[in-house]
């Protein structure tokens, strides 16, 4: 496939976090991940080192997988040479995810997130801490 | 199967994005293949309950687990 030029004219990105990237040019193969365990706690203490990704099988299961590319056969007329886009505003791109101006062949983004909420009232209820 | 695709101009204004969240992608130009897999986990069941929570330094005995759900 003939891969067309892209013009643009302007573009302000404010927030790239976590495993994403922001690529102006082409490029053939991306495969950004991410493996996130977000812990809302209550209260004051917090103790980040007790928690692993092993604990949790979120973090090992598989995917499923795609049959493998080619199975289709594409021809692509391209009439025009070029993309022509305005102007772009990004707030922001978070946690293996990606904004680029220009081709990509294969991108493949994996994203795990564990969420984990730790109330104050839940442990006193059940320790009677009280 | 043939799969014939005829690209006339391509003319975009102006675009306006608040968020590009876990696993996706926003992309000017053309591609061959795009995988995006995510897992995402915040059920209810969640929530630690009970008394085997990883709570300060002396938490680190054999007894002390998370009790989390996983929906298999």
């Amino acid at each position: 496939m003939n891969k067309r030029l892209v013009k643009l004219d302007d573009i302000k990105v404010i927030n790239v976090v976590y495993g994403t990237t922001f690529i102006i040019g082409d490029s053939h193969r991306a495969t950004p991940f991410a493996r996130v365990i977000a812990i809302q706690k209550e209260g004051a203490r917090f103790d980040e080192e007790i928690y692993s990704y092993d604990q949790y099988p979120l973090f090992t299961r598989q995917f499923k997988r795609l049959p493998p590319s080619g199975a289709v056969n594409d021809i692509h007329y391209q009439h025009n040479p070029t993309i022509n886009v305005g102007r772009v505003r990004v707030n922001g791109a978070s946690t293996s995810s990606m904004i680029q101006i220009g081709s990509l062949d294969e991108l493949d983004a994996e994203a795990r997130v564990k969420h984990i909420r730790i109330l104050q009232d839940e442990q006193e209820e059940n320790t009677g801490i009280d | 199967m043939a799969f014939i695709v005829h690209n006339w101009g391509l003319h975009v204004g102006n675009v306006d994005i608040t968020g590009i969240s876990s696993s996706s992608v926003f992309l000017i130009g053309d591609n061959k293949q795009i995988r995006l897999n995510s897992y995402f986990d915040t059920p209810p069941e969640s929530l630690i309950i009970g008394p085997f929570v990883p709570l300060g330094t002396n938490s680190g005995t054999a007894d002390n687990t998370v009790e989390t759900t996983e929906d298999e």
